[in-house]
């Protein structure tokens, strides 16, 4: 391994040192015009030269190149290209304000050069969406989802009807990494899935998703990163915006602190089906409690031009209260605090403390010796330093490193009185730290060829205190046990992660990419259910249980039609998923502190085919996307350790989004989607235990869900401003779910005919006549979903 | 969770009522073989005790489990007992001389078209039942107001221990989807535990409540069923898979050994 590394290093310092010219470094920060906001991936490009790089996530970009007169370009999807000359006789420092088409900016040359990246960039299998469109877009019941709207893109697959938990290339809900400003959120969703946690308001127009080619500096789940970044705040002007929906109302603040110096951003959204409970005429219904919220907070602060502060926060928490008898509450938290730092005009600096806490909590209060809480919770807290070297004009690295520290609450459940029916059950607290370093270098070759390759290493220590138990030959009967004290390695897993992407120039039009990622999971979330429970537990990486570990190849080609107005690209994939968790049959997850021994381990893989055609300009806009895919999994203990298809093996997945903006006040969309249905196990034969009906299953996911298909309609509406001049703009935004009604299944259960209840519809003729018949059932939950949000700007 | 529940979650977080709705549909299966199932307990109740042996069949056929005929069905205890079983009735077993006492190990051998399948559990303890109260309650928790019954034992130290409740009004025994009580002690491990049982009943009604101890393997094996009993196929949902109890060779169902605590009462205003 150490001649590994002395090679590779070898390697980067040759490529550095082949440049000794007399060059000048340009640099500076892209923003937006109107609010000051950080163009996160602006692209800036010297056409003369070709040379180019764009904007990193704090919006900071750096060229150095040889002294001489230059036309710069500045780009960025949806706003206007802006030309700056540049005479660069010495480093130079250049920040730069994009406007889109309404607002005009004076003294430049605007130029309606499009956007190239999707050719050019080294990226590959990644996803990134525009919040300003997706807004325009149908959603169920108004509410504006980020997640569910990355779903209808290749790859990307939503784990059921209406919920914003998704597969990607084959891999597990838990395999996704949510980033909010940098900190993880463990459980991005509301109500048991229907709705993420992501009010879009708080965030920055652009979002990425990397479903590949992940870059070296993230790491810690198998599938893929999301990273979402909150909106820094207007740093000229004070605006609000808001809305108030079918189900939820918004609002948001945000404004300068100090023009230019500061800005802050405030954002909440709660729902209110609840406040309507208190005029139920069942008095239970109206002490019932039900909604969510939640608040977003950032702030930044420039220091100096070097120098920049910023501190976010999110809180969120669903609330479900019967009357004074039951109380649940659950929610992420977390606080991000960060400082930029410019240590040179090719090395800037940004270094982060992220902290990042869900909670589970429900209480029980029948009477007083029925009552007790419960209670789960995992904990973050890393710290973590990033730097990019903009070193020439052919080299461009990027190195960090992190620390985590993993506090995991496994359950206590606490009777409010000693004397009840109930004794206290602790679970122990546990702990892990999570390391990890990496370097990446994005290095061109020629004009034609560029590659970014990097290494990770990571690494994993489940510490004490905490109790190893040693079990028999059978895995389940405890032989012996050791007991660990506060920070003693109880077990130490680390390993390195390849990082490599490659881009290769056909022709000005088209371009073809290959990468190769490694990943290692050190946490994992014992659920054995599709879609994810609040109440399910992250559990670590320890003794009996291996980190999951994913090889993903991808090849792509690339290709932009209409002067870079429609964008085409085909990818294939091949992924390698190594000690997948599965769970043997009525494990148990909760309470239990051997649950090493409820699971199963084996392999996975997926492989399959995207297209994806997009058109980002013009009055209509969207894309088409197409996914062929297999998911396979191999797991002694399950189908005599057979190969079967994975639940979420959909052979065929398409999705049309498209979005007709008659003028720039109304706009009309569309999406339709369609996907073969998930495997599923279904009985094949039936049989009697303890006097009941029991259905009898020939293996595990032998069977199909039928396939599903929907379309959705929007329109957004922008009313009439009395004048140009007047800041207060407000619309309506209306959506149709479901357009032609379709029933499309939920789930399909077996039931006996005398179960069957009175409102199920389609029964046949010869119904009532045989008790003891079968019939599958299914239930659909969504059909024509109308929604009217009212949404205002000032 | 069911699909149902997410329903009447759905209601309360968003009101919307009747979102959701239920149909029959016709999904095509392929067939398969058919799997063995064995039932059958031996309690501390006087005998003889049954034991019951069918085929699977279809999920759509109409027609009764097929009986497994002329089987050569045995129970031996460890005290030396060897009890061959007469087929009464087609598929079913009863003993002659077997005898339930906590303690002793019983075994199950059943023989049957050249395959054997073999059982056996330890009859574990059960303490009595303390006190059988009946009292009238205002509406609490999901409860309507009314008359309920409760019990009173005291749950020996150790373990752990597992149990199955049983309720009977006038005679007749709960025995529908949601009357299968079982539990184990964890919350309750060498407490006076009490168990309200959510049943609604009349004054001068005659209820007897039954305890009866379960063999570890049961508490899985009861588990299991339960979430069968509601339908797999929810995303909510566990992936089904067959209800194996202790039964070796594949078969499904479960020969179990359990003492039981009566009490009766008679429920009085």
């Amino acid at each position: 391994m150490l001649k590994f590394w002395t090679s590779f290093l070898t390697f980067f310092l040759v490529s550095l040192s082949l440049f000794s010219q007399t060059k000048y470094t340009l640099s500076g920060y892209i923003r937006d015009a109107a609010s000051g906001e950080d163009l996160v991936g602006a692209t800036v490009v010297i056409p003369s030269t070709g040379a180019g790089g764009y904007a990193n996530e704090y919006g900071f970009y750096s060229l150095t190149i040889p002294e001489g007169k230059y036309q710069v370009e500045f780009r960025y999807l949806s706003y206007e290209t802006l030309v700056k000359e540049v005479d660069l006789k010495e480093n130079t420092t250049l920040s730069v304000e994009l406007g889109t088409a309404d607002v005009k900016i004076e003294e430049v040359e605007i130029r309606a050069e499009k956007e190239d990246a999707n050719v050019t960039s080294t990226e590959m299998s990644t996803v990134t969406l525009d919040i300003e469109r997706v807004k325009k877009l149908p959603a169920l019941f108004g509410e504006v989802d980020i997640i569910k709207t990355i779903q209808l893109l290749p790859g990307i697959q939503s784990v059921g009807e209406g919920l914003s938990g998704y597969y990607v290339r084959g891999g597990n809900n838990d395999h996704n990494l949510i980033l909010l400003d940098e900190a993880t959120v463990f459980n991005a969703s509301h109500v048991l899935g229907f709705f993420s946690v992501f009010n879009a308001d708080a965030l920055k127009s652009e979002t990425k998703l990397y479903k590949g080619g992940i870059p070296a500096q993230y790491g810690g789940r198998l599938a893929s990163v999301l990273d979402l970044r909150m909106k820094e705040g207007n740093s000229k002007e004070f605006h609000g915006s808001g809305g108030i929906g079918l189900i939820s109302s918004r609002l948001s603040l945000e404004g300068p602190i100090v023009k230019d110096k500061g800005s802050f951003m405030l954002s909440g959204r709660r729902t209110y089906a609840d406040v309507f409970l208190l005029f139920a005429k069942d008095p239970d219904l109206r002490k019932t409690q039900a909604y969510f919220y939640d608040f977003n907070a950032k702030a930044n602060w420039k220091f100096s031009d070097k120098d920049r502060l910023f501190a976010s926060g999110y809180f969120g928490r669903d609330v479900f209260k019967f009357r004074d008898l039951f109380g649940n509450d659950w929610g992420n938290a977390t606080g991000t605090l960060r400082w930029n730092h410019l240590f040179s005009d090719k090395l800037f600096c940004n270094t982060t403390f992220v902290y990042s806490d869900f909670f589970y909590g429900l209480k029980i209060n029948f009477d007083e010796n029925q009552a007790f809480t419960y209670q789960s919770a995992i904990r973050d807290m890393s710290l973590k330093t990033d730097f990019s070297w903009y070193a020439n004009p052919k080299n461009k690295i990027r190195f960090g490193a992190q620390a985590t520290l993993h506090r995991f609450n496994p359950g206590q459940f606490i009777p409010e009185s000693d004397t009840g029916n109930f004794v206290t059950l602790a679970m122990p607290i546990g702990h892990a730290v999570e390391y990890a370093g990496y370097i990446g270098n994005e290095q061109k070759f020629s004009p034609r060829f560029t590659a970014e390759y990097g290494l990770r290493y990571s690494f994993f220590d489940r510490v004490g205190p905490g109790t190893v138990y040693d079990y028999d030959a059978s895995g389940e009967t405890i032989v012996d046990s050791t007991v660990y004290s506060d920070w003693a390695v109880m077990k130490h897993y680390g390993g390195i992660e390849p990082r490599i992407g490659a881009r290769f120039i056909v022709d000005e039009k088209s371009s073809i990419k290959a990468s190769y990622n490694r990943m290692r999971q050190y946490l994992h979330l014992a659920s054995n259910s599709t879609a994810s429970f609040p109440w399910d537990l992250w559990i670590p990486s320890s003794t009996y249980i291996p980190p999951q570990i994913a090889d993903q190849v991808a090849v792509g080609y690339f290709r932009n039609f209409a002067d870079n107005e429609i964008e085409a690209s085909v990818e294939l994939y091949y992924k390698w998923m190594r000690n997948q968790i599965d769970f043997k049959n009525g494990a148990q997850l909760l309470f239990n502190r051997n649950i090493e021994t409820e699971l199963l381990y084996g392999k996975g893989w997926a492989y399959g085919a995207e297209f994806l055609v997009k058109k980002n300009y013009g009055k209509l806009t969207g894309w088409i996307g197409y996914t062929l895919s297999w998911v396979n999994r191999q797991i002694p203990g399950i189908n005599n350790g057979q190969v079967y298809h994975a639940k979420n093996d959909r052979r065929h997945d398409v999705s049309i989004v498209a979005s007709y903006e008659v003028k720039p006040s109304l706009t009309f969309s569309a999406t339709w989607i369609y996907y073969t249905g998930n495997a599923v196990t279904f009985p094949r034969h039936r049989t009697e235990l303890e006097g009941f009906f029991v259905p009898v299953y020939s293996g595990r996911n032998y069977d199909r869900m039928p396939s599903f298909h929907r379309m959705d309609l929007a329109c957004d509406l922008d009313f009439k401003k009395k004048k140009e001049s007047q800041r207060w703009s407000h619309g309506l935004n209306i959506s149709l779910y479901n357009v032609y009604g379709q029933k499309n299944p939920f789930s399909i259960s077996f039931v006996p005919e005398d179960q069957i209840e009175d409102n199920v519809k389609n029964k046949p003729a010869d119904f009532g006549q045989n008790p003891n018949r079968i019939y599958a059932v299914k239930q659909f939950l969504f059909r024509w979903v109308p929604s009217v949000t009212w949404n205002f700007k000032f | 969770m069911q699909t149902r529940n997410i329903f009447i979650l759905l209601f309360l977080f968003f009101g919307l009522g009747s979102m959701g709705c239920e149909e029959i549909i016709d999904i095509k299966l392929d067939e398969s073989n058919s799997w063995m199932t064995i039932e059958g307990w031996v309690t501390t109740d006087p005998g003889p005790y049954q034991i019951k042996i069918h085929e699977t069949i279809p999920i759509y056929s109409t027609n009764e489990l097929t009986p497994a005929e002329n089987g050569v069905v045995t129970i031996t205890d460890d005290q030396g007992g060897v009890d061959l079983l007469t087929e009464v009735e087609p598929g079913i077993y009863e003993t002659n001389s077997t005898v339930g006492v906590i303690g002793h190990r019983y075994s199950l051998r059943v023989e049957f078209a050249g395959e054997v399948y073999e059982a056996s559990e330890t009859m574990p303890r059960v303490n009595p039942i303390d006190t059988l109260v009946s009292f009238h309650q205002d509406a609490i928790g999901f409860l309507e107001e009314g008359y309920y019954v409760a019990f009173v034992a005291q749950e020996p130290p150790g373990g752990p221990d597992y149990y199955r409740f049983f309720f009977s009004v006038n005679d007749s025994l709960y025995d529908g989807l949601g009357d299968l009580f079982f539990t184990d002690d964890a919350f309750s491990d060498g407490q006076l535990a009490i168990f309200q049982f959510p049943y609604k009943v009349d004054t001068s009604d005659k209820v007897e409540v039954v305890i009866q101890s379960l063999p570890t393997t049961c508490y899985d094996y009861y588990t299991t069923l339960q979430s069968l009993l509601y339908g797999g196929g929810s995303p909510f949902g566990a992936p089904p898979d067959n209800v194996k109890g202790n039964i070796t060779n594949g078969a499904l169902g479960y020969f179990g050994a359990g003492a039981r605590a009566y009490k009766s009462t008679v429920v009085s205003p």
